[in-house]
């Protein structure tokens, strides 16, 4: 017992030794090298955990590549799940040899191939694990160790018909169990019922399970697989149609109000906010008002340009305007009615005065106004006011102007 | 209720786990839906979803006169309307057979639709003769800015969306899924004989294939 510990423990450190060409030889092939790297693979080749394939080349052992495999949940691409039909014969031969034994009495012989028996029985619940991850594995990590969206979808395939098989196996694991479960009551051998109930019997509806589930997924997967492939077949269908039929645009189609909904193209509802200015809240009235002040001001609007139409006869009466002359113009018309009626001339000062409503008007505006509206009646003006001390005086200065007819007009 | 949703709703979009995923996340509660529902029925409206698991969307109560209508003049009007979507998706499932990119979540780098474009005279060839479809199409410019162009007019359409910019990447939405909707519609109506274009079709992929198998 001593040496074998001590054997494992040198494989291991042999193993460990050379970690870096175990975990390379995990990946793929490996071929020697330099000095060091072939006392590398001569010594993991003494340990059987490299193998020739070969001149110069190297796979890892089967036995640890499976090792590595399970443990780091690294699969390749279609890997086959294990069979467990040759450990299945095998402990099946051994419980037979056992029942023979107990009848036979040769109860040393029997503890060997109890110990036999139940390795056999550990390794066919392990192989079951094992095909179970690896199908869990490879169907959640959609078959990650390829690229290829065919190669996908045949691994789907492939694991489908897998888990057939391992379900048709575990029948036969549970036919198995039933037989050694009524044949240890039968020749008292109450420990190997115990063991192939807890190691397979109670496990087998979970296995089942589990198998079932991963069978789902890849069922659904072909499934859209399936729809995705006519999906794509109906894409390149239509648009080789579209390329070929350049006279035709479309189909007369009838549809029913049962129709699925996706068929009509959404049309957006809209919705469009407008600002409450009556919105008592501060802050949306700060908002709005900082909003507000952003504006760009007002433009000043531009008279309505009137549209060009044909004129139009109102009216055929000529409406009378009465115009009511202001007071300064009713003063101007009574002078011309009294210069009319006497020779004498008359101050255009005292004419205002006699003008009560006259007063707002300053004396020099009427004087200009006047002697402008006199000037083209033929009526002789004379400026009144102070002789010039100048003997050119540039503006004479007048008080009062006197208008009298001219002296032809009477005449 | 979450406001956003009803916004886009509104809006008409397609709330997708590609384009919208909170907005979708928050319609997985049965409760949530109820409430958007029950929203929506004061203007006529429900929630509504393409297939089982697709986008969810908006639409009418029911199906009136006038959305029929317009049903139908989309159908007549089939080149116009779904036609530059077809023929420019159909033309991405073309550049690479093994991964056609035209299911939502499908990542499109223009990258890589560049170098495939670039390795076949015939995808190079086809994509000028979409030029009258895509929107700025020019044959005066390269292949690699007539390719950007479409991948720009399908995100415009809501088909595809550029998840980043700096390499130019896009991932197809949920929309595509109601034009499959409708193709499949079609279909069922016989729009066109299953053998009228699958000839062609074949014909087309084969000359494809084989070119693409050359070195």
């Amino acid at each position: 017992m001593k040496a074998g510990t001590g054997s494992i423990q040198r494989l291991l450190s042999t193993l460990a030794k050379h970690s870096d060409l175990v975990a390379e030889a995990f990946a793929g092939p490996v071929t020697g090298g330099d000095k060091q790297r072939d006392t590398a693979i001569t010594e993991l080749v003494a340990i059987d955990a490299l193998k020739p394939f070969e001149e110069g080349t190297y796979y890892l052992s089967s036995g640890l590549h499976d090792y590595f495999s399970v443990v780091l949940a690294s699969f390749h691409a279609f890997q086959a799940l294990t069979r467990i039909d040759g450990h299945m014969r095998q402990a099946r031969g051994q419980w037979e040899e056992l029942c023979n034994l107990k009848r036979a009495g040769a109860n040393r012989d029997m503890r060997r191939l109890e110990s036999a028996l139940e390795r056999s029985v550990i390794e066919v619940g392990d192989i079951v694990e094992r095909n179970i991850q690896l199908l869990n594995t490879m169907v959640l990590g959609q078959y990650g160790n390829v690229d290829s969206l065919n190669s996908k979808l045949r691994q789907n395939r492939y694991y489908a018909q897998e888990v057939q098989t391992c379900l048709k196996e575990l029948a036969k694991v549970d036919s198995f169990v039933q037989e050694v479960t009524e044949g240890s009551i039968a020749t008292g051998m109450p420990r190997m019922r115990q063991l192939v109930q807890r190691r397979l019997g109670t496990q087998l509806l979970p296995w089942a399970a589990r198998l079932k589930d991963a069978q789902a997924v890849i069922s659904r997967r072909l499934f859209e697989a399936k729809l995705m492939e006519r999906r794509l077949k109906q894409l390149a269908r239509y648009a080789s149609w579209l390329s070929s039929n350049r006279t035709s645009d479309g189909w007369e189609v009838d549809v029913k109000e049962d129709a699925d909904p996706a068929l009509f193209r959404t049309e957006p509802v809209l919705a469009r906010p407008q600002p409450d200015i009556t919105d008592p809240d501060t802050q949306n009235q700060a908002k709005l008002v900082e909003v507000a002040n952003k504006l760009p001001p007002q433009r000043a609007a531009r008279p309505a340009e009137s549209p060009d139409e044909l004129s139009m006869v109102l009216s055929e009466s000529m409406e009378t305007i009465e115009v009511t002359p202001a007071a300064h113009e009713l003063a101007i018309g009574q002078l011309r009615e009294a210069l009319a009626a006497q020779v004498a001339p008359v101050s255009l000062r005292a004419w205002k005065e006699m003008f009560p409503e006259l007063d707002a008007v300053p004396t020099e505006h009427w004087l200009l106004f006047a002697v402008s509206q006199l000037r083209t009646d033929e009526v002789a003006l004379r400026f009144v006011g102070e002789p010039s001390l100048e003997s050119f005086p540039i503006n004479e200065s007048f008080f009062d102007v006197e208008v009298a007819v001219a002296a032809g007009r009477h005449s | 209720m979450n406001a956003s949703v009803l916004q886009l709703l509104l809006a008409g979009e397609y709330l997708c786990n590609v384009r919208y995923p909170n907005e979708y996340k928050a319609l997985e509660s049965e409760a949530a839906r109820e409430q958007v529902n029950a929203w929506l029925r004061h203007i006529n409206m429900r929630l509504a979803r393409i297939g089982t698991s697709g986008a969810w969307f908006m639409t009418a109560d029911k199906v009136t006169d006038r959305i029929a209508t317009k049903f139908k003049s989309e159908m007549r009007d089939f080149r116009d309307v779904y036609g530059p979507a077809v023929r420019m998706l159909d033309f991405i499932r073309q550049t690479n057979p093994e991964n056609p990119h035209c299911s939502p979540g499908e990542r499109i780098q223009l990258v890589e639709l560049e170098q495939l474009v670039y390795g076949s005279t015939t995808l190079s060839a086809q994509l000028r003769s979409l030029i009258d479809v895509i929107h700025n199409g020019n044959s005066r410019v390269t292949d690699r800015e007539n390719l950007r162009r479409l991948l720009e007019h399908l995100r415009k359409d809501g088909y595809v969306q550029l998840v980043d910019a700096g390499t130019e990447s896009y991932v197809v939405t949920g929309k595509i899924e109601q034009l499959y909707a409708v193709l499949t519609f079609l279909d069922e109506n016989k729009a066109i004989e299953e053998g009228e274009a699958d000839d062609q079709l074949d014909l087309t992929d084969g000359i494809e294939g084989e070119m693409r198998a050359e070195p």
